[in-house]
């Protein structure tokens, strides 16, 4: 637990930081997020003092981190940042090895824990681990960023803006890979930010920060809810509401499907009254399109009328946020979508009313701090 | 390589360069004059020709250019002529050295006040064959068709080829030097006749710069250091260092006679360290400014060039500064360091000439010696060895610069 009191830094005479108290919680990941020179990155800094406060103290598990001497405080505590910062003139394994070497780490259990390292990053140890630092892409060098900071093993790991160099694109996968190693891992993350839409998708919590003070801290869907004051709402954006959505998965929404399988019972008569749209699979459950049952009587075959056209962009997975199952809809002129598996077999459906149900039932419990899976996923 | 491109229709195309070379060397052996020959060494001397010395020897020679221009003309691949260009610009020379000697020990073996001095002839040949060899090792030039005719057979595995003239010259040199070949050569009559002095003025030439860049490095890193950390600092060091750079080095050791001869004066132990207004003190401390300033400047700018963010992240995770320094800025920064010793070292070398005059010693002894007397051999004897001591000073230093770089950041070679 990481807790300040009554923190104040002054520049000069600028209070960057303003009597901040804020206390992180064990294994969660908060974001400090508010615009550039709102004292954020000032604030995750004096957690290892790479600036000291000017008054007020912080707490480490209890402890005052001026007690430690700082090498020791900073070797506990993983560090990534927005340039990465990896030393050019060594191999991705040896700045994999910084603090494990600056901790005396023996050969061997370096050597394994860098593998392990790269593994949990998603890159082939033996293809990278000789590598140096110019051979990699933007978003490979960020992964190592992030896997030096994670060597040693720190309970405590502090990020300032470390996606932020990289392309949307690779951004999206860079924060989704992240958040898989922190589901698994479990680390208590300082994230600095001023992605609002970042720190929506990643944090358990989020302190919204604005000329050095704490305007507001609480978990994402009551920050969207209730913005504490106007220059939160303003600062989260009109589209909060959306926003809010892309905390929701489709997964607890989705109800049976009312489908038909292309050869056998396609032109099977249907009772009047029934429903007007069916989804039309293949035997196996692959979802070939969808069938507007009152145009069916026109077609002398019923397969004749499947349209098979806009489908791929209709279909959504279990995984994907209510925010793009509404987009879809939107997007399709569709009040419900197919929801698939990984191999495009129908699983069932979800429809407008159940959004809109999502974003009316203010106290559902959204999953707790596992966001959706990036957008667009298919 | 080349091979494909070379095809006959563009080999039949005239390499013009080779052709122009094999002249130049064709009218150096057999038109310019060869030696000059006096009967002591402030004399007056008569120029010979090689022809005039042994016709057989001229022949055997420009046959050889000969050959090279043939190839030059003749429809074969630009494998072929590169070869043939490239024997033939290292044959050439070796045989004229070898033949200098024997031609010095001919004409002066017995008379120890004759000097016997390579003229024109010589020196032409040399300078044609160098050319010769460059051109024939030389990647071609990209684009035209008739690049591809120009002799890149050196190209690939000319990583030795190429570097063999810097290796052979010195070192058949060295082997006749030593073998006493070219003992009647007149620059050599001159270093027999001075040899202990002559040594004596290359270790003092030697310790003279060298202390000097020992002193300007140890001032110029702190310089640098210090700059780095502080800006005002920086702007007066760099200010005052960069004026002493452009004081002409006889000017500085003028403005340096009165201080230190008051100072010496002053107190005497001083005196007794040897500390007076002229002699190797002052000359020491102009010359140790002169070393400064390229190692002041290129400490800054090796320590300065490391981004902020990599002391940020070693920082960050835990690094005390001695290893934020020792594992960071110090590999990062020491191929820059390094490269100002080298460029301060190898201008110290050629300023210690200088501090002959006030009598602080070194090989400028023999030069101004040698212009006062109006002897060249002498001059020689001083720049020669001064020459060597710069290039020597200059490729120890590329390669101690070369293994220090990180291999990443090296270019390749």
């Amino acid at each position: 637990m990481i807790r300040f009191e009554g923190v104040t830094r002054v520049f000069g005479t600028v209070k960057a930081v303003d009597g901040l108290d804020l206390t992180v919680y064990d294994r969660e990941l908060c974001i400090l997020v508010g615009p550039s020179g709102s004292g954020k990155s000032t604030m995750l800094r004096m957690i290892n003092r790479l600036i000291e406060p000017s008054e007020g103290r912080i707490t480490l598990d209890g402890n005052d981190v001026t007690t430690l001497r700082p090498e020791t405080l900073r070797r506990s505590i993983g560090y990534v940042i927005q340039s990465v910062g990896l030393f050019p003139h060594l191999t991705v394994a040896a700045n994999i090895a910084t603090v494990p070497e600056l901790l005396g780490w023996d050969r061997p259990r370096i050597s394994s824990r860098v593998a392990e390292m790269l593994s949990l990053v998603g890159m082939e140890p033996s293809l990278y681990r000789d590598r140096y630092p110019s051979e990699l892409s933007g978003g490979e060098a960020q992964r190592i960023g992030v896997a030096r900071a994670l060597a040693s093993d720190p309970p405590v790991v502090l990020m300032d803006e470390p996606f932020s160099a990289v392309d949307p694109v690779n951004r999206l996968r860079l924060q989704d890979e992240f958040l898989s190693i922190q589901r698994e891992l479990k680390k208590t993350v300082v994230f600095v930010t001023h992605d609002v839409d970042e720190a929506i998708r990643l944090a358990d919590r989020i302190a919204v920060v604005r000329s050095g003070r704490l305007v507001q801290y609480d978990k994402p869907e009551q920050i969207l809810e209730n913005p504490a004051d106007p220059f939160v709402a303003a600062f989260v954006g009109a589209d909060r509401a959306l926003k809010r959505l892309s905390r929701f998965l489709v997964r607890p929404f989705v109800h049976a499907a009312v489908s038909a399988t292309i050869n056998s019972d396609l032109d099977a008569p249907r009772p009047p009254g029934g429903p007007r749209y069916l989804w039309v699979t293949e035997a196996d459950g692959t979802l070939l399109g969808s069938l507007d049952t009152s145009l069916a009587a026109r077609c002398g075959e019923a397969r004749a009328c499947v349209s098979e056209e806009n489908i791929r962009e209709m279909a959504v997975l279990p995984d994907s946020s209510l925010k793009e199952a509404l987009s879809r809809m939107i997007g399709t002129s569709a009040r419900s979508l197919p929801v698939v598996d990984g191999q495009f077999r129908l699983v069932g459906e979800i429809s407008l009313s159940d959004v809109e149900e999502a974003s009316e039932k203010q106290s559902r419990e959204p999953r707790g701090g596992v966001p959706a899976a990036s957008e667009g996923a298919e | 390589m080349n091979e494909r491109l070379a095809t006959p229709a563009a080999a039949a195309g005239v390499d013009l360069r080779t052709i122009v070379f094999a002249a130049i060397g064709i009218i150096a052996v057999l038109a310019l004059p060869f030696v000059r020959v006096r009967p002591n060494r402030v004399a007056d001397g008569v120029l010979q020709l090689i022809v005039q010395l042994d016709p057989p020897a001229a022949v055997g020679l420009a046959l050889i250019w000969l050959a090279a221009a043939g190839c030059a003309v003749a429809p074969l691949s630009a494998q072929v002529r590169g070869r043939v260009t490239a024997a033939a610009s290292l044959l050439v020379p070796f045989l004229m050295i070898l033949y200098a000697g024997a031609v010095c020990r001919r004409l002066g073996g017995s008379d120890p006040i004759a000097r016997i001095s390579l003229s024109t002839g010589f020196w032409i040949t040399m300078l044609a064959s160098y050319a010769a060899f460059i051109s024939a090792s030389a990647r071609p030039a990209a684009g035209g068709p008739q690049d591809a005719t120009r002799p890149g057979v050196l190209r690939r595995r000319s990583a030795i080829l190429r570097r063999l003239p810097a290796v052979a010259v010195p070192v058949v040199l060295a082997a006749m030097l030593l073998s006493g070949l070219l003992d009647p050569v007149s620059v050599m009559r001159e270093f027999s006749v001075q040899k202990n002095v002559f040594f004596a003025e290359t270790g003092t030439h030697a310790a003279l710069s060298g202390a000097a860049v020992l002193i300007g490095g140890v001032i110029g890193v702190a310089i640098g250091v210090l700059a780095l950390r502080r800006a005002v600092f920086r702007r007066v060091a760099f200010f005052i260092v960069n004026i002493v750079q452009t004081i002409p080095s006889l000017a500085l050791f003028g403005l340096l006679i009165l201080p230190l001869a008051a100072l010496s004066t002053r107190f005497p132990l001083l005196h007794s360290w040897g500390i007076s207004g002229i002699g190797r003190a002052p000359a020491l401390i102009a010359l140790s400014f002169y070393a400064m300033l390229p190692i002041a400047r290129n400490t800054y700018t090796g320590l300065e060039q490391i981004p902020a963010s990599l002391r940020d992240a070693g920082k960050g995770m835990g690094m005390t500064h001695g290893q934020l320094l020792a594992r960071v800025e110090v590999p990062l920064a020491l191929p820059l360091i390094l490269a100002g010793v080298r460029t301060a070292a190898v201008q110290s070398v050629g300023n210690t000439v200088v501090t002959a005059l006030i009598g602080a010693g070194g090989l400028g002894v023999f030069i101004f010696q040698g212009l006062g007397q109006f002897a060249s051999d002498m001059i020689l004897l001083g720049t020669l060895p001064v020459i060597a001591m710069a290039v020597l000073t200059d490729m120890l230093m590329g390669g101690l610069v070369r293994a220090v770089t990180p291999k990443p950041l090296r270019e390749p070679a």
